[in-house]
């Protein structure tokens, strides 16, 4: 009787370890499989799979492409299917692992309950064995504790005691790089097209061919088309591809317009509303810069532009807003007109007041800020970003001096203390050589040294210009001056080649393009002449309108900007 | 300054709730209502006050099942209850272990302040432990209930291993107080092994490093609560003035050393031989040569800890981040991590994050040193105790380090009707 | 014997010293750390976004202890413009505002849009298909009001005492807030 229960304990005992194993092996498939899903899932998400991403981007491209649309429909149900089911798979394994966990530890439960072996005492260690017990444990101590300072030692070795210097990026987030949404564009592009203010880099140099040098306003002579504008500024139109953007404003509103550059047909109208923080009220400003003196910029995907209120405006290719921001209302005494520019995704903002004086790097995409550096004085003066070769130099003008920072992140490469008065004018680059000039001051030429700094090459105070900016090749430097005459100074000594007066001050800045310069005088009259050592005119083409703003160029275009009209100029 | 006044109020502004409106709100003419936001309510407040009463209750029925009745049936019971209610039920969650990081964070913050519920959770083991040992780690606590009954065949660890391992569980316990201190973070609730069971979900290391755990645990028993839990060392130095903690046999011991074979944990503490087998002076020697260490201990751990503060500081975010940065702006790097990319967009200025980095590597540098110093005292403290010789004529329980699991007196054979080695003998 | 009987009681004694000062010890720990009660203030936390500071990293979809992640989109309707091309609805540079596949962006389309009247479309976020990616967030953020936004779902978050996405969260947006006031909407609804 007795035999026969423990009997039939035995063997229920043998069967629920039995159990409790096969219920384990089971636990162990399941949570492999469970593993390899959660693997797979995080390894290729279905939801974010290369070739979905890669057929969403060629749609972008071709928008009316019926198949890429069938594609990605068919990807797209494919991709959540699998992401679903595999969800699905992961609470079902889940709840497979609880219940054969839960089945063989009740088992187990019931084994332990069942055993009728005693643990057996003959397997311990002797009781004169406590001694070299307790030996051990002070081994294992003293073991423990070398660890721990080896450790410390290998640490105090290995680790950089400078908070910045030691490697701190964890994988996961090393991984995750930014990357502008929209690829920035190529140097190549970016000569192809007048993005911002005064050309590609905004040093005044077109590389655009087949330039007109004949046209006449009033009769219409080489005008290929005329946009009479719904509001009035003085920013200067901008060209990328086959469409113009420009902004105006005034009291009653903040617009920027869409153009088509063949046809000189007004695309869209964006209207300034709704940025975030902005009072309403509007700053006092001269008459001669007004609301929209800032020339707005592009990358091919978006246009930004700043207005005298402080406002700044970022819309997509058909004129819709993409983000704002208000920077603060600008202190200025004739209203803030420093232009816009976008370096390799960055859009740079020189705001200088009389108070709060900065200069901003924003993300182009979102707004946000960057970076961002303090600035000494107030200026009129926009920013240029030259690639002298060694690297990118972003040269801003103050009414203290002029200084280079590195447009990715800001830091000071180099500051020289030359200007004076008002700065108005932008710096001019070419051939390692920097040219500022602001009036009531002096003109300085700026050798770059081989240490990263520079020197100054020369000086010149006689004529100077108060609102255009300079515009140098390697060999001259031209000025437009207040008392209505261009300058022609040597690039390497600033000596005085040639000076040539004009019946009117020019406002707009000079544009170099197939080695002639052009000059737009506030009369609407374009000079052009030779860049030469003597002054060689070529020809003095009539606008029929005054004009303040500079004219942009494209492959056998300009676009000129009157005070009421846009003229197209060229076949 | 008027730079950072100006960035104060541009953050005013965005913080100000309002989102940017570009699209007016629509005029609906067909009498449409705006449907509302639903946003489903909390666990509510007084289901916590439930869970710490279950917790008291478990806590009592435990003591009394352990003391009293001496039931390790009762207590396997109480173990499969925890599994099922704190673990599965309350998802892990009421926990503890993961307290002391609360109660550390709220100590050295005067923001950081905590329930009530958290404050019991807290102290209720502490105290059953100052007065009945740890009964919380006998079948309370879900991580060791679940380790518990995965013990099959529990191997006797060589003393050299159990004594270096066993310093594992102050340096968890540092760790976790220095990183709550200092803002990094509940470094024991991110690296919990079995939360993730309870949960049927989580990161693959957790579920990884929680499946070898449990495995380990047939041959090493609980080795989690033996080698890494933090609140053990807190339970085992209040468990070793408890007052009524269990007890082997409730009579004469006759020395059969059943109970120490059955314990998986090693806690039972033998007789000895009449006399050491070390002569007097050896003894008088060994002893003084390790409370003059101590010190000397303290000194090197110290200057150990010190030395370590870089490298604990490197898990503290904002460390992290202001080095990534510093990095980033020396090389000048374009490639920005997620952290710097959403660190510049706050515009905060560098220098500022700068400073508190720095500010926090210091209290690292504070922490840290404490931290090795006191380790440093806790290794000499345990060589003078090793040194220390006394005389046991019975089979005794380590107080300290007995998790009150019942499994010795199960196997007991004196006294009362019940235990199984006795109700073997009463079938025969 | 009767020193064996000393000993025990002096051990004893010893013991009970202890105990009692420990327990002193937890006692006045125990009323340091009661302290926000003394004051009167509601202690009780949950986790929640404030979504001023969400970067729409997307880590809320991977870090959750859940899965799908007890994050969710939410939507405040008396926020929303009603566009019919909505940038949290469809992706950027779509022509034809409707719910086809290549112009949703939502990769489980879980937003769901419904005609109101002209021009007006209701847009809702189905949570059992949401996995708190914030995708949608950032297109509503950057083209839209901002009326989507990401939170903390009470009736799925574990409210673990360390949010594993808020060890992780770049623009510091998760935060511990009042059980009292669990959520942080745009809009001012409670």
């Amino acid at each position: 009787m007795e035999t026969d229960r423990d009997k039939t304990t035995q063997v229920v005992r043998s069967a629920a370890l039995a159990g409790a194993g096969v219920s384990g092996v089971f636990c162990l498939v399941v949570s492999v499989l469970l593993l390899v899903n959660i693997l797979q899932l995080k390894l290729n998400d279905p939801l974010n799979a290369p070739s979905l991403v890669a057929l969403r981007a060629q749609y972008a491209g071709q928008p009316s492409d019926e198949s890429l649309k069938v594609q990605i429909r068919a990807l797209d149900l494919m991709a959540r299917r699998a992401f679903f089911a595999s969800q699905q798979q992961l609470r079902l394994g889940g709840f497979l692992l609880l219940g054969g966990a839960g089945v063989g530890i009740s088992l187990l439960i019931l084994a332990g309950l069942l055993a009728t072996a005693h643990p057996d005492p003959r397997h311990l260690p002797p009781l004169e064995a406590i001694w070299a017990r307790r030996a051990g444990l002070r081994r294992g101590l003293k073991l423990a504790a070398g660890a721990l300072l080896a450790l410390a030692l290998a640490a105090w070795i290995g680790a950089d005691r400078d908070l910045g210097r030691y490697q701190v990026m964890t994988p996961a987030s090393a991984r995750a790089k930014w990357v502008p949404a929209i690829p920035v564009p190529s140097p190549a592009e970016r000569l192809k097209n007048w993005p911002n203010f005064r050309g590609p880099d905004g040093n005044g140099v077109s590389p655009a061919r087949n330039i007109p040098t004949r046209w006449n306003g009033k009769t219409g002579e080489g005008i290929k088309w005329k946009l009479t504008l719904p509001r009035a500024g003085f920013s200067s139109p901008i060209v990328w591809g086959k469409r113009i953007f420009l902004t105006a404003g005034d009291g009653a509103a903040r617009e920027i317009y869409g153009v088509d550059a063949d046809r000189g047909t007004l695309l869209w109208t964006a209207v300034v509303t709704n940025v975030p923080g902005a009072p309403g009220e509007l700053p006092e400003v001269a008459e001669s810069t007004g609301l929209a003196a800032s020339t707005p910029a592009t990358d091919g995907e978006r246009v930004y532009a700043v207005f005298g209120t402080g406002e700044l405006f970022c819309t997509d290719w058909e004129g819709r807003p993409v983000w704002s921001r208000f920077l603060g209302k600008p202190e200025n005494h004739y209203g803030h007109s420093s232009s816009l520019l976008v370096v390799d995704g960055l859009l740079i903002v020189q705001f200088d007041g009389t108070s709060r004086a900065r200069v901003l790097a924003l993300d182009s995409r979102t707004g946000r800020t960057v970076w961002e550096r303090e600035r000494p004085a107030v200026s009129w003066a926009s920013p240029i970003c030259v690639d002298t070769g060694r690297r990118k130099e972003l040269i801003l003008c103050d009414s203290v001096g002029v200084e280079s920072y590195n447009p990715a992140n800001g830091v000071t490469w180099w500051r020289q203390d030359c200007l004076g008065g008002e700065a108005a004018p932008s710096a001019a680059y070419a051939g390692g050589l920097v040219f500022v000039a602001s009036d009531f001051a002096r003109a300085s030429g700026l050798r770059l040294t081989g240490t990263g700094g520079v020197e100054v090459a020369w000086q010149w105070e006689e004529a100077l210009p108060d609102t255009a900016s300079l515009l140098a090749t390697s060999q001259l430097v031209f000025m437009a001056t207040r008392d209505r005459a261009v300058v022609c100074l040597k690039a390497k000594d600033g000596v005085r080649l040639w000076q040539q007066e004009f019946a009117s001050q020019c406002y707009a800045s000079p544009i170099l393009a197939e080695n002639r310069v052009y000059a737009l005088d506030r009369d609407g009259v374009m000079h052009i002449f030779e860049a030469a050592e003597e002054y060689k005119p070529v020809a003095t083409c009539p606008l029929g309108e005054n004009a303040g703003a500079t004219p942009a160029f494209a492959e056998g275009r300009i676009y000129i900007r009157g005070l009421r009209n846009l003229y197209g100029i060229g076949e | 300054m008027g730079l950072f006044l100006y960035l104060f109020c541009l953050s005013g502004l965005v913080q100000g709730a309002e989102p940017p409106s570009r699209f007016p709100k629509p005029e609906f003419e067909t009498g449409y209502v705006q449907p509302l936001t639903q946003c489903p309510a909390p666990r509510a407040a007084y289901l916590e006050w439930v869970d710490v009463g279950v917790l008291a209750g478990a806590l009592a029925l435990t003591a009394w099942l352990a003391i009293r009745k001496r039931s390790r049936r009762g207590i396997l019971a109480m173990t499969v209850f925890s599994i099922l209610y704190f673990g599965f039920f309350r998802r892990g969650c009421i926990c503890p272990v993961g307290s002391i990081q609360n109660v550390a964070a709220s100590l050295s913050s005067t923001s950081f302040l905590l329930p009530w519920t958290v404050v019991l959770l807290f102290l209720l083991p502490l105290v059953f432990a100052l007065f009945f040992g740890r009964v919380f780690c006998a079948a309370v606590c879900p991580l060791g209930a679940i380790q518990d009954v995965m013990i099959r065949r529990p191997v006797r660890l060589p003393r050299v291993v159990s004594g270096a391992l066993g310093l594992i569980p102050y340096l968890a316990l540092g760790l976790a107080i220095l990183y709550a201190v200092t803002g990094a973070g509940f470094v024991v609730c991110r690296h919990d092994p079995f939360v993730g069971f309870f949960r049927l979900g989580g990161t693959v290391t957790m579920l990884v490093s929680g499946a070898v755990f449990l495995l380990l645990g047939i041959f090493v028993a609980r080795p989690y609560c033996r080698f890494l839990c933090p609140y053990s060392v807190l339970l085992n130095w209040a468990a070793r003035f408890a007052a009524r903690p269990v007890t082997i046999t409730p009579d004469e011991c006759v020395n059969c050393r059943l109970c120490e074979a059955s314990c998986p944990f090693d806690c039972i503490l033998p007789t000895t031989p009449d006399r050491p087998p070390e002569t007097r002076p050896v003894a008088r020697r060994r002893l003084g040569w390790a409370v003059a260490l101590v010190p000397a201990a303290v000194m090197l751990g110290a200057v150990a800890g010190f030395a370590m503060h870089t490298v604990f500081a490197a898990g503290h975010p904002v460390v992290r981040l202001a080095g990534r940065i510093a990095l980033e702006e020396r090389l000048q790097m374009r490639e920005y991590t997620l952290e710097s990319e959403a660190f510049r967009g706050t515009g905060q200025p560098l220098a500022q994050l700068d400073a508190e980095a720095r500010a926090i590597l210091a209290r690292f540098r504070i922490g840290s040193t404490v931290m090795g110093g006191v380790l440093g005292l806790v290794v000499g403290g345990q060589l003078v105790g090793l040194a220390l010789w006394s005389r046991r004529k019975t089979y005794e329980i380590d107080n300290g380090n007995c998790l009150s699991c019942g499994r010795c007196f199960e196997y007991c054979p004196v006294g009362r009707p019940g235990g199984k080695g006795a109700g073997q003998d009463h079938g025969n | 014997m009767k020193t064996l009987n000393q000993n025990l009681t002096r051990r004893e004694f010893l013991r009970g010293i202890g105990r009692y000062s420990l327990l002193g010890l937890l006692g006045w720990l125990g009323l340091t750390l009661g302290r926000g009660l003394r004051r009167g203030k509601g202690t009780e936390y949950v986790w929640q976004i404030d979504p001023e500071k969400c970067t729409q990293c997307g880590r809320c979809a991977t870090a959750c202890v859940l899965s799908p992640s007890a994050v969710k989109c939410v939507h405040a309707y008396v926020v929303c413009g009603y566009c019919n091309l909505c940038g949290g609805y469809h992706q950027p540079n779509t022509k034809t505002p409707d719910t086809a596949a290549e112009n949703q962006l939502c990769p489980t389309a879980a937003l769901r849009r419904r005609f109101i009247e002209e021009p007006y479309y209701q847009y809702d976020v189905d949570e059992a298909l949401c996995i708190g990616c914030a995708k949608c967030v950032k297109g509503c953020g950057s083209f839209g009001n901002g009326s989507l936004f990401l939170q903390v779902r009470h009736d799925r978050c574990a409210n673990c005492n360390e949010c594993a996405i808020a060890a992780q969260c770049p623009g510091e947006a998760f935060a511990r807030v009042r059980r009292s006031r669990p959520y942080r909407l745009r809009g001012g609804v409670a």
